[in-house]
């Protein structure tokens, strides 16, 4: 862009989707849950070690790290958190208010 | 689409409500880049150029549908359905989508005017950065301190998003990029979005001038860990001196000279207002700007059209 300008989307939004169907006490289905699970894997993979990042990191994980990295309650919130199972109604919750405060953009 | 909305209809009471409203929106988002587009007047030429390059950074399908838009301001855009609706709808729906759709917007008045769109290759820089993280990547492979303030860190990033767009539109258009800068941000100091116009062309003709520049290694890092190729000039400038001079199309050669002759086309346009001679004597030098912009959308199309007809044959032959 030549000039600022916001824009809708996200690139978490399904990892946000997901929280939210938790948090609402939906059902999440399978492809959304292993997705999570995957997302979050490489991301923390990633914050290890960010100055030397795995090859041909998926994008998502790329954003969620950075998250990860420039936020330190997001990443308390997540740092015994390996998957999904690991969440519950009320954590999902917290995470997902956690992401919305102060989403880093591009 | 279609697809989506009338499988959504048919799961309503299957798909989780959250589910079903983020792909309703999602397709709200998607429509602006179909019905905001124009067909009919279309400048293929330009895009023509920028689906050229996109080619370089997309390997393998799925395939790019670029759609086009004008706006009532001096502004770019290049952008697309986001990525995340592709995956939720294979996710949740099993709809595999083939082509992706992107769309390029440029001002109105600058439809007929390709050395004036240039800088929509700064704005696929940008679109391939989201694709792939880059800027985000570039900050992190650097000395990331957390105890930077968030504040900083969106600067740090929407520069580093700049400064790639710039080193990327530069691969193409060289020094093009650079002018249009200059000429449209002239003594701009840092902003909380871009960097200094200074900085920004510093790096640019540090890049082209094979000059050792930190950013332009932070990009190519950045790059090679997402398996993408490095910056690089992918233009060749042809001379089009001998053609412009007679008021005739250059014969492009090569798909680096079709990036290029913007880059030739500008340097043309500004050595040639001001100092009208030969066949340009009597132009008045509005209508100079008009006929090099023409030449210079003739030349394309003509290039256009030589490599539709040669794969044709190409194809008939091998039928």
């Amino acid at each position: 862009m030549l000039t600022a300008r916001s824009t809708a989307s996200s690139p978490l939004d399904i990892i946000r989707l997901t929280l939210e169907m938790l948090s609402q006490g939906h059902t999440v289905p399978a492809s959304l849950s292993e997705h999570f699970d995957s997302v979050l894997s490489s991301a923390k993979k990633l914050t290890q070690d960010p100055s030397n990042p795995p090859n041909r990191t998926p994008v998502e994980a790329i954003h969620l790290a950075f998250e990860l990295l420039s936020r330190q309650a997001l990443r308390q919130e997540l740092a015994d958190i390996n998957g999904l199972r690991d969440l519950d109604k009320n954590r999902a919750s917290r995470l997902l208010a956690e992401m919305e405060l102060s989403p880093v953009h591009p | 689409m279609r697809q989506i909305i009338a499988q959504v209809q048919e799961k309503i009471d299957e798909l989780a409500p959250e589910i079903t409203r983020e792909l309703t929106m999602q397709v709200w988002a998607a429509s602006r880049y179909l019905s905001g587009s124009v067909s009919r007047e279309i400048p293929y030429e330009v895009v023509y150029g920028l689906d050229l390059a996109l080619t370089d950074w997309v390997t393998s399908p799925p395939k790019y549908i670029v759609t086009t838009a004008f706006l009532a301001e001096m502004n770019y855009h290049f952008e697309g359905v986001p990525e995340q609706f592709y995956d939720l709808a294979e996710r949740t729906l099993g709809v595999r989508f083939n082509h992706r759709v992107v769309q390029v917007a440029l001002p109105q008045l600058y439809k007929h005017q390709p050395l004036n769109n240039s800088l929509l290759y700064h704005e696929l820089g940008h679109f391939v950065d989201q694709q792939h993280g880059i800027s985000k990547l570039m900050l992190m492979m650097s000395t990331f301190d957390p105890n930077t303030t968030m504040s900083d860190l969106k600067i740090a990033l929407s520069h580093n998003a700049e400064y790639f767009a710039d080193l990327f539109a530069a691969c193409y258009v060289g020094d093009a990029v650079a002018v249009m800068l200059g000429s449209m941000a002239p003594n701009y100091g840092d902003s909380e979005t871009h960097p200094a116009t200074q900085k920004r062309i510093s790096v640019v003709q540090d890049f082209l001038g094979d000059k050792d520049n930190l950013m332009v290694q932070s990009c190519n890092k950045a790059l090679a860990v997402q398996g993408l190729p490095l910056l690089s000039k992918r233009f060749k400038s042809p001379d089009i001196a001998s053609c412009f001079d007679n008021v005739r199309p250059y014969q492009i050669q090569s798909k680096e000279e079709v990036h290029g002759l913007l880059l030739a086309g500008q340097r043309y346009l500004v050595q040639s207002v001001g100092n009208l001679t030969g066949l340009w004597a009597n132009v008045s030098e509005g209508d100079a700007i008009r006929m090099i912009n023409d030449l210079v959308e003739k030349s394309l199309r003509n290039w256009m059209v030589r490599e539709m007809w040669q794969h044709d044959r190409t194809s008939q032959n091998g039928a």
